[in-house]
């Protein structure tokens, strides 16, 4: 939206006052609350990374290593040497400032270290002092900086307070990813042994056990034994999923949290309704028990690993193709990483729909097609008897998951499948959803506690816009296709919202859903009254 | 001096450097985007601060204040400031500001009964504000920590439960008979 300003307003909004310091010259703050907790060494340890002592972010002294600035410019020098775009992103900013203001942290904090062109300066100083002519001749006013302990302290503190989720690089002319730039200082900062625990614990766990929590194979089986049970109850009908079938024709990957947290485990129980209505040949995994991939949050080589484990399984079980569960950022890894790190899925066939014929083209080469996509097909040929009306408590909006949507374009699926599956949906407005949808303010490995502040902050404009549907049309349900929405968002919304609850939408399509042999639903999958009168 | 229409005429002017006094506690490099931003979904941060101004100013005025109208106008602004990087009293201390602006605005009639008796009610009605302020950015911050605590404690407990790891209490306990009256607690010596 264009405002024209009349000269008078336009003169009197000028601001000349110069900022007191230049951006480099103003200390990182780290108060309790503004970083979060480094991981422990076992976990670096059981990952084969650089494992680090005990230390804290808010330490004067982060005890690095003594060679730490030649590991740092090695392992840079060796990235840009691998990656290409690395180099690119590092030479091509103009610095034209239009990512700057579409950053949820920066718009949330007003902290210039925030706008997606100065996270990128933070890495680009010093790019250019080491490895640019001018940068080495000319030092700062060529936008070069020595590398130096305070440096790397603030890397830790901005490259992870960006979630990753791409909003700035959908409006830079020159298509600079900031996510990338992120992930190669992270990586960077994984030399060092600075990792954070709430990325590194999930990983280590599920190259262990197979997901995020630890979850052992019996618990994990028991769980989702637990859901048919309570599906059982709502609808009247029995569901036996299978687990770890050789010869299924699918095998079904979602990330864990839909199968030990509220609310994603509804989304599961919608899920396993579904397969079971419409006869699907699948079959679960508790090895490849985990869809999410923070992996992607680490670096390049563990997210390849994780990857591969979920296509391994595959190839074990000998399955045509893989179904996956709502889940974010694993499909960003899917879509956009994993053909150059672990190649084509060949071993696989191009996933067509048992039901309605329909070929995947578009998951030619990966074998792994999105759930949403999925069930739109179904609904788009009729194989699906659904009432929506069991639904009509809720007044829906959706939450554009920012992988999903920025990674690999599925903005109209999931948007027809609500449609289909309730009589009440509203969007957002138009600079907050789609293409231009704003993160939760929790990706990337931020959905810790410990900074519920910054992450409140942070998902300010996601709220912003949920508030707004809510006041214009009651709305009071957001739904999402991503696991760490469905744990981010309710925070959120108890903060700025809290008259709207969160959902995935496999949790509407089971409420909708009419199976066959089912008794009269009088309960909705969360087990409370269909209808608010009967409350 | 006749207050009512002058604070009418000068309303916008007013209300402006109350914003303005607000913008500024942010860095000098935001504060361009905070104050010239108008999209309220671009820019909710600096949209919020304007609205719960510009209401806030309506009430200060007044002769007297509508507390219901207050609190409403002072949620947004603190439910905010309460989650930026400020200290308790560097998030608050923007509702003081509208006394020197209005002090300095009337400046050459300080001698005016009316006025003189104006701004005593300013005054007191920003002191008034303060209060309400004060409690909820006191429920704001509450509210954060039982995100954090409930965030910790609810990670795992469903899978506690649901593999029998944990037993609670259920809601509804079965009622049924001791077969033993000698089960039931002695009190004293037997």
């Amino acid at each position: 939206m264009v405002d024209i300003l009349k000269p008078e307003e336009m003169f009197n909004s000028i601001d000349y006052a110069l900022p007191k310091k230049p951006w480099e010259d103003v200390p990182t703050d780290f108060s309790e609350g503004t970083f979060c907790y480094p991981t422990k060494k076992k976990n670096q340890e059981y990952l084969s990374l650089v494992a680090k002592d005990e230390w804290s972010p808010a330490d004067e002294d982060w005890k690095l290593p003594p060679n730490w600035q030649e590991i740092i410019h090695e392992g840079f020098k060796e990235r840009l040497e691998k990656y290409r775009s690395l180099k690119v992103f590092m030479d091509i900013c103009v610095r034209c400032g239009a990512c700057a203001d579409k950053c949820h942290f920066f718009i949330g904090t007003g902290d210039p270290k925030n706008m997606p062109v100065v996270r990128a300066e933070l890495l680009r100083s010093i790019y250019r002092n080491d490895f640019t002519i001018a940068g080495k001749i000319l030092g700062s006013i060529a936008g070069a900086r020595k590398l130096t302990p305070a440096v790397i302290k603030e890397w830790f503190a901005y490259f992870y307070q960006c979630s990753e989720c791409r909003r700035c690089s959908v409006y830079c002319p020159y298509g600079i990813d900031t996510a990338e730039i992120t992930m190669m200082g992270r990586e960077l900062l994984s030399l060092l042994g600075l990792n954070i625990n709430w990325i590194l614990e999930p990983v280590a766990n599920c190259f262990r056990t197979g997901n995020h929590l630890g979850i052992q194979p019996h618990a994990f089986k028991e769980m989702i034994e637990f859901f048919c049970d309570d599906i059982e109850e709502i609808t009247g009908v029995k569901i036996n999923p299978s687990f770890n079938r050789k010869g299924a024709e699918i095998l079904f990957v979602t990330p864990s949290g839909d199968v030990f947290a509220d609310p994603g485990t509804y989304t599961m129980m919608g899920y396993l309704m579904l397969f079971e209505h419409i006869g699907l040949d699948y079959t679960l995994s508790t090895y490849a028990s985990e869809g999410g991939n923070f992996g992607l949050f680490t670096s390049s080589d563990v997210m390849k690993r994780l990857n591969g484990k979920m296509y391994q399984e595959a190839k074990r079980l000998g399955v045509k193709w893989i179904l996956g569960g709502e889940c974010g950022h694993m499909w960003r890894v899917i879509n956009q990483y994993m053909e150059t790190m672990n190649g084509p899925a060949d071993f696989l066939e191009v996933p067509k729909s048992p039901l309605t014929g329909t070929v995947f083209k578009n998951a030619a080469s990966t074998k792994m097609v999105h759930i949403a996509e999925f069930t739109a097909d179904l609904i788009k040929h009729n194989k699906l008897k659904l009432d929506p009306s069991r639904n009509d408590k809720f007044k829906v909006t959706f939450h554009d998951s920012c992988n999903p949507s920025r990674a690999m374009g599925l903005l109209d699926e999931p948007r027809y499948v609500l449609k289909n599956v309730c009589n009440h949906f509203y969007d957002m407005p138009e600079n907050t959803i789609r293409e231009q949808t704003f993160c939760c303010g929790s990706g990337a490995g931020l959905n810790t506690e410990e900074i519920m502040d910054l992450r409140m902050r942070g998902g300010l404009p996601r709220a912003n816009a949920v508030k707004h549907v809510h006041d214009k049309y009651g709305v009071n349900m957001l739904a999402c296709i991503c696991a760490i929405d469905r744990a981010a968002l309710p925070p959120l919304m108890n903060y700025w919202v809290p008259e709207v609850g969160v959902t995935g939408i496999h949790e509407l399509v089971g409420n909708a859903l009419v199976m066959d042999g089912e008794i009269e639903r009088t309960i909705d999958l969360r087990q409370e009254p269909l209808k608010e009168e009967e409350e | 001096m006749d207050l009512q229409p002058y604070l009418e005429e000068n309303r916008r002017k007013l209300v402006e450097r109350w914003i303005d006094a607000v913008i500024t506690t942010y860095p000098p490099d935001s504060v361009g985007f905070f104050k010239n931003t108008r999209d309220k979904f671009a820019n909710p941060v600096g949209s919020t601060i304007k609205r719960s101004i510009d209401l806030l100013f309506t009430e200060v005025i007044k002769e007297k204040m509508d507390m219901a109208a207050v609190q409403e106008a002072m949620d947004p602004i603190v439910r905010l400031r309460a989650v930026q990087e400020f200290s308790p009293s560097q998030a608050l201390s923007f509702l003081f500001s509208i006394k020197p602006i209005l002090q300095k605005s009337l400046e050459k009639n300080l001698s005016d009964p009316a006025v003189d008796r104006f701004l005593r009610d300013v005054a007191v009605h920003t002191d008034e504000l303060m209060l309400t302020a004060i409690d909820i950015y006191s429920k704001c911050r509450e509210t954060v920590f039982l995100l954090r605590i409930n965030q910790a404690k609810e990670s795992v407990k469903k899978l506690l439960i649901k593999n029998n790891l944990i037993c609670e209490i259920p809601d509804a306990l079965p009622v049924h008979k001791p077969e033993n009256e000698t089960c039931a607690p002695k009190m004293g010596r037997s």
